[in-house]
């Protein structure tokens, strides 16, 4: 069988800036079917560490490349499930769960063929969710782990700028990659992924927006039964749910308080330690 | 109620703590279990696995932390708290012993250990998994070395913990003068100053007739006496064999671990800046101006206040060596660029070896201050939690 190659990923999720509320992401109506990858043994997508090797920063153009190069050339093999259209998703939901510099990203998708008509119980599959988080905010690694072994995610991987500590001037973007299972009586994908902003830059607004594209998503399936170590791969193109851009309002400092505030530490801090000494030197 | 029933209730608070400790991490979303305890552990684990403990990000301590808690993947993962609670308590004995040697009467004692061993922040420190009560016992154990004038052993702990976690390199000269001829006496025994009733004790400040100008000038020839006599066959010995001691573990730790060890565990700590919400004065200014970085005028400004203080308490006190630990460390931590709450513990442990020489009464002034503490802290960690949690700033 030939080679199945997808050129999907034209729309760049961080390009497009159409900003919606914080907390509400309106539902679109409109079916996106997936598209067979191909068959592939492994568990595990790990391109996003190779794509960081050789790149310092996350640009989608570049990213997409290595997607379409690395992973979208799967071969076929005995069992691959080409009756895919029960795996399309009818709606995609996105918002953001909380307050503060500490939330949830809230992605729910519905599946278009409800599990009772179509054959998708007698398929087992795995959801796996990639987001291109820019460097305003990120995923802790270790909470992701800790996730896992609680047995929220099957896995979750954390790709490029993994820093937990630097502010967003000096810090990158990353991938996030999230394995979850799907019930074979689901009717949707629901992920609820934590993540932390991090110390914005200084603004004149005393606020960053920032903005987390639609992710990608990828299922892994197997017919129920089936032997061998190989899955069906598709991958669901999001580009038909226009609206499922997530924005985040993050406070600043104020650019005009930089000198107030250097001045009065600096005096604060000689005022006190000169006080200090005098009231050594004059101690009975 | 003595020192061993008090212990015993120590013991029993810490069990329970560390019993509540496990059950809050399986059931809550909040872990009790301090963050760093978790870094302490995966070091442990990949050291026990042969590989190098700095493979875990965010682990920026000694690797003989992680030696300490390899048990914790082999025994049980609760081995760390286990130790540094028995650290906290080692604490409490370190203190009574050195009350004790300096003659406080047993009541007054009592007091001061319960003032460290029932303090909820340091019960809590240890019982969460903070290292911290290890340090605060080496640091109580190198002053009880001095003295009983075992000045070998002094300087091999000092020497290890510098190692270990290097604040205490602040304590590097009242140590050294406290060692010089003048404090110690024929025995070699430094000279501390020892417990009187507090009637007793002369009101120098009420009925001095000297002047403000002669007590100046009084002060400052004492500081000049002290840096005169500074070395002396002890001190020398001191600073040599801590020293060694220091760069033989330093030295080990990089042949096995490299630039790694050395980037992480120390030139991490003498170069951090912390953007990020914490308790020191200069962390919205490091905010402001992290994008343009830091000019050599900047950062001389930031470190001269802390080095002006550190001297001048130093030379003025350090003849009273315990009360001038207390005061470095109070003010080490004060004017030092990156606060968080685990540092108080620094100066919670040495603040008992001075508490019977105070005049103050916990009615009412020292509940005022404690007051004033608690409430500026509180005050400090509302808009921590605004910030972080409610973006309503």
């Amino acid at each position: 069988m030939g080679l199945m190659v997808l050129s999907i990923w034209c729309i760049s999720a961080f390009s497009n800036t159409d900003g919606s509320a914080p907390q509400v992401s309106p539902t679109n109506k409109e079916i996106s079917n997936p598209s067979v990858m191909g068959c592939l043994l492994s568990l595990h997508y790990d391109h996003g560490d190779s794509y960081f090797y050789n790149h310092s920063g996350l640009s989608d153009p570049e990213f997409n490349d290595v997607l379409n190069l690395d992973i979208l050339s799967g071969d076929s093999c005995d069992g691959i499930i080409y009756d895919i259209e029960m795996f399309g998703l009818s709606s995609l939901t996105r918002y953001l769960i909380g307050e503060g510099s500490h939330r949830q990203l809230f992605t729910s998708m519905l599946f278009d063929n409800q599990p009772e008509t179509a054959k998708f119980h007698e398929h087992s599959c795995v959801g796996i969710l990639i987001e291109r988080l820019p460097a305003g905010v990120f995923a802790d690694h270790f909470q992701l782990q800790h996730l896992v072994d609680h047995n929220v995610f099957l896995g979750a991987y954390v790709h490029g700028d993994r820093n937990l500590e630097l502010p967003s001037a000096l810090s990158n973007g990353s991938i996030v990659e999230v394995h979850t299972n799907i019930r074979s009586d689901a009717d949707k994908l629901v992920v609820r992924l934590p993540l932390h902003a991090r110390y914005p830059p200084i603004d004149s607004s005393g606020y960053a927006n920032i903005t987390i594209g639609r992710p990608d998503v990828f299922m892994r399936c197997r017919q129920k039964g089936s032997k061998g170590g190989y899955f069906s791969w598709f991958f669901i193109d999001m580009g038909s749910f226009s609206k499922s851009i997530v924005t985040w309002r993050i406070p600043s400092g104020y650019e005009a308080h930089a000198w107030v505030v250097t001045t009065v530490t600096f005096l604060s801090a000689l005022v006190c330690s000169v006080l200090i000494i005098l009231s050594s030197l004059y101690f009975m | 109620m003595d020192l061993g029933r008090m212990l015993c209730f120590s013991v029993i608070l810490r069990l329970l703590l560390l019993l509540y400790g496990e059950w809050q991490d399986s059931h809550m979303e909040v872990r009790y279990t301090d963050v760093d305890y978790l870094v302490f552990s995966d070091a442990a684990a990949l050291v026990s696995a042969a590989r190098s403990p700095f493979e875990r990000s965010t682990y920026r301590y000694s690797p003989i932390l992680a030696f300490l808690l390899v048990p914790n993947s082999i025994v049980h993962r609760s081995w760390g708290k286990l130790l540094f609670s028995a650290a906290d308590l080692f604490v409490g004995v370190f203190i009574y012993r050195i009350l004790k040697e300096r003659c406080v009467p047993e009541k007054s004692r009592l007091w001061c250990v319960a003032a460290w061993l029932f303090n909820p922040f340091t019960f809590t420190i240890g019982t969460r998994g903070n290292c911290e009560p290890i340090v605060c016992a080496v640091v109580l154990w190198i002053i009880i070395c001095l003295m009983n004038g075992k000045v070998f052993q002094a300087a091999f702990w000092y020497g290890l913990v510098v190692h270990f976690r290097i604040y205490p390199i602040i304590y590097a000269l009242p140590f050294v003068i406290v060692l010089n001829t003048k404090n110690v006496g024929t025995s070699r025994k430094p000279i501390l100053s020892q417990w009187a009733p507090l009637q007793n004790i002369p009101r120098e400040r009420s009925s001095s007739k000297v002047s403000r100008a002669s007590l100046l000038s009084h002060n400052i020839s004492c500081a000049w006496v002290s840096l005169r006599t500074i070395i002396t066959k002890d001190a020398v010995f001191f600073g040599f064999f801590s020293g060694s001691v220091f760069f033989t573990w330093t030295a080990l730790f990089f042949h096995l671990y490299g630039w790694d060890f050395l980037n992480e565990a120390l030139l991490y700590h003498l170069t951090r800046t912390d953007p990020r919400h914490n308790f020191s004065i200069y962390f919205y200014h490091i905010y402001l101006r992290h994008q343009q970085g830091f000019s050599v005028l900047e950062k001389l400004a930031s470190f001269l206040p802390q080095l002006m203080v550190q001297l001048c308490l130093v030379l003025r006190f350090a003849r009273d060596l315990p009360f001038c630990l207390l005061l470095q460390t109070v003010a080490f931590v004060s004017f030092n660029k990156v606060i968080t709450a685990q540092y108080f513990v620094w100066f919670f442990c040495l603040l008992p070896l001075v508490l019977p020489w105070s005049r103050m009464k916990i009615k009412w002034k020292g509940l005022l201050c404690i007051s004033i503490w608690m409430g500026s802290q509180v005050h400090w960690l509302m808009w921590a939690y605004l910030l972080e949690f409610k973006e309503n700033v």
